[in-house]
């Protein structure tokens, strides 16, 4: 494969449903589980992530399970499973596990790998009975919004209160965002605290500039891979 | 805004609930009447009064049980579905049915 | 001239005597042919027709508010029949041809004004239903045409070609659309029908029905017993409710219309614009206040509250279509109680109850129907349940054996 950083993104096979939003904020692009993602989005990608800056990370590798057995299959394959649904908590090797009811669990790939893990576990057989696997990949798109304001940000967007104080670290909200549904994560992620948005992918174009609308009065705006991780 | 308070995210405002429909008995449909049947999917007690109902939280894809009062808009309680459903309704397929639903083509 | 009207000016009894427009009913007799219930636009439209066509006077429409004070007073006043089912478009084809001449019949203007409907289609799929639509209208004389991006900005130069980002690809343009004024048509026939005998008893609620073996029989009122030849309900957002007094169910469910009205503003818009995808419907009145409303409710409930996530939703849509909205005041915000059917199409002739007869399950679209259903449903009460060909199709019992009337698609919005 060529040179990611001189590619174009529509060249890539394996890329995000919204590139075309973000394809002319990008200085150069990696790739990451063997999708395409932004490496640097410009010369201040360090600085806006501290205040608040925003990457699609669709093409991450992230799997689910639902059913009675989900959360002893996960356990099975050394996974923490939080002890109550809208809570996070982070494995061993960096995965985040959502519980995101009683009986739906995802996984998301650490920021510190290729997604290996994740694709190691999908591959696993479920238990026989009570346990489904859920296709989060491709029916959701992965947003991150990091920095000191991200909480300010969301205030402008969705009715449910994400200040620190009300939604720490290891909580998760499913609620409505710029008026489309999002589950919003906030988790520990690379380097820092960020929220994780997850959306139906055919919204992700329209969430995309929702948020940097949002984030405009921040002086917030699109960052990449490197400034995260 | 009006609120909701969902069994599984907390108090949620009204505009992330899709309203379900009344909770009722569904009558056998292999057995029933056309008018049983008809009674079950279109004809309704729609009283000002306590109803129970099913809604969806849309952003978690949750369905739960709600009773609201249809004259104050007052959402007495809400609760998950375990409670009144204990075991998995499973559809039996009939041998005439089987071939319904089939194009012209079939 | 100037001596007549000094004379007259100077005389006690002045020639051409007051008389008021609506007799003051006095007591309720023990007896009537016919009782309606519901003093709306239809239930004195009934009362009207049964006494100019068929001689039966001895009738009363029981309101338990005032003449049109619910929904006839609520709604958004359209009137048109580019409907989409051949039974709908027949039906609403006959109410517009009476509404056309409504003022001549009452002598009394009902500011009856015929400037055309408009509605968006936006997406392919909406064009092709747009253009059975169409078809369907002018197989029964009525005149429906599409129309393309550069007529509707002819007809509408302050329309947005891309509401929503949504592109407006064809209009249904619909010449025979038209509005009026609401109360004046319920006051019409209110008048047209006490001045033949009937009597309009306000405040005078039903508390129960009087079914006998099946056969309805009278009535309680808080004023006192009233029996009676046979029932005619006619009470809009209330059906179920009257209905469960006589003894059954209906296929309805009651939901919460919500519609608002901006400050007045010079003379912009001719049509009444709607759009299929934004949910949403814009006209001007003659007074220059802008009327919109979009779809119901999305629950049931029977409580006239105003929201405001529907307000905000709708005026973003409003917004959309005339972004100079952006700058109007709203004046006044408020909803109607609408019994909606599951095909979004009347109810109207028989009931399970003998002489018990249903106009009921009106939705959105009971105005423009209101001439129409009451000179049919005068026909079934007159003829003592024989059920007119052109409201056939809307039995209830349609609900049993599945022969819906779908009008869900041509009623969504446009009411």
């Amino acid at each position: 494969m060529s040179d990611p950083t001189s590619m174009l993104p529509d060249q890539h096979p394996r890329r995000s449903l919204a590139w075309r939003v973000w394809a002319a904020s990008t200085q150069s692009l990696a790739v990451k589980s063997e999708g395409l993602v932004v490496q640097q989005a410009g010369e201040n990608d360090s600085a806006m992530a501290e205040r608040c800056g925003l990457i699609d990370l669709t093409v991450l590798e992230r799997t689910g399970f639902r059913g009675r057995q989900a959360a002893e299959h996960l356990e099975s394959l050394d996974l923490p499973v939080p002890d109550a649904p809208n809570r996070a908590a982070v494995g061993t090797q960096g995965e985040t596990v959502l519980r995101l009811s009683a009986r739906e669990l995802w996984v998301l790939s650490a920021a510190e790998d290729d997604g290996q893990h994740v694709r190691r576990m999908a591959n696993q057989p479920l238990p026989t009975k009570d346990c489904y696997a859920l296709y989060c990949q491709h029916s959701h798109a992965w947003l991150v919004l990091a920095g000191r304001y991200r909480a300010a940000v969301m205030a402008k967007l969705c009715g449910v209160d994400l200040r620190e104080s009300a939604f720490p670290v290891g909580h998760i909200a499913q609620t409505s965002v710029a008026r489309s549904n999002a589950i919003v994560v906030h988790h520990q992620w690379g380097r820092q605290p960020v929220f994780s948005l997850f959306c139906d992918s055919a919204s992700a174009d329209y969430l995309w500039e929702a948020l940097l609308d949002a984030m405009a009065e921040f002086e917030g705006g699109p960052v990449g891979l490197a400034a995260l991780v | 805004m009006k609120m909701m308070p969902c069994p599984l995210n907390g108090l949620r405002n009204i505009s992330e609930f899709v309203y379900g429909g009344e909770v009722t008995d569904m009558p056998d449909h292999t057995t029933c009447s056309d008018r049983e049947w008809a009674e079950y999917v279109f004809y309704t007690d729609n009283q000002i009064q306590v109803v129970t109902e099913w809604w969806l939280h849309a952003p978690s894809s949750y369905w739960f049980i709600a009773e609201r009062h249809t004259g104050s808009d007052e959402i007495l309680r809400t609760y998950d579905p375990s409670e009144r459903f204990t075991e998995r309704v499973d559809f039996e397929q009939t041998e005439d049915n089987t071939t319904t639903g089939g194009g012209s083509g079939s | 001239m100037a001596f007549s009207l000094l004379k007259y000016g100077l005389r006690k009894d002045y020639p051409f005597a007051h008389k008021p427009d609506l007799p003051i009913a006095g007591e309720l007799k023990s007896h009537y042919d016919v009782v309606i219930i519901g003093g709306g636009g239809h239930g004195v439209a009934i009362a009207y027709y049964l006494a100019k066509y068929h001689g039966i006077t001895n009738v009363a429409v029981l309101e338990k508010g005032y003449l049109g004070g619910g929904n006839t007073a609520r709604n958004t006043a359209v009137i048109r029949s580019n409907y989409l089912t051949s039974e709908g478009v027949r039906f609403y084809k006959a109410s517009v041809n009476l509404f056309e001449r409504l003022s001549n019949e009452f002598d009394f203007n009902i500011m009856y004004s015929q400037r055309g409907q408009l509605t968006l289609a936006h997406t392919d799929a909406t064009v092709r239903a747009f253009r059975q639509r169409a078809e369907v209208n002018r197989h029964f004389g009525g005149r429906t045409e599409l129309i393309d991006p550069p007529a509707i900005r002819e007809l509408v130069p302050g329309l947005n070609m891309h509401p929503g980002h949504l592109p407006v690809l064809k209009g249904l343009w619909h010449r025979d659309g038209a509005t009026a004024r609401h109360d004046a048509v319920a006051w019409g026939y209110a008048r047209g029908a006490t001045q033949r005998g009937a009597e309009l008893h306000q405040l005078t609620e039903v508390t129960d029905v009087l079914v006998d073996k099946g056969r309805a029989i009278g009535v309680d009122t808080n004023r006192g017993r009233v029996k009676c030849g046979c029932i005619v309900q006619a009470v809009a957002g209330h059906s179920s409710l009257l209905a469960a007094k006589a003894g059954f169910r209906m296929p309805i469910i009651t939901y919460p219309l919500q519609a608002m009205v901006t400050q007045p503003v010079k003379p912009f818009l001719d049509p009444l614009v709607s759009s299929s995808a934004l949910h949403c419907y814009v006209q001007q009145t003659s007074r220059g206040e802008i009327v919109f409303g979009g779809g119901s409710d999305p629950y049931p409930l029977y409580n006239s509250r105003s929201t405001l996530e529907l307000k905000e939703s709708l005026i973003a849509s409003a917004v959309e279509m005339f972004p100079f909205m952006a700058k109007l005041r709203l004046m006044r915000q408020w909803a109607g109680i609408t019994d909606m059917t599951a095909d979004y199409s009347p109810i109207m002739g028989l009931s399970p109850v003998e002489n018990y007869y249903l106009d009921a399950g009106w939705g959105t679209w009971g105005f423009k129907a209101t001439p129409i259903c009451g000179q049919t449903m005068a026909e079934l009460v007159a003829s003592g349940g024989k059920v007119p060909e052109l409201i056939a199709p809307f039995a209830m019992d349609r609900f049993d054996s599945f022969r819906q009337v779908n009008e869900m698609g041509a009623t969504a919005a446009s009411h």
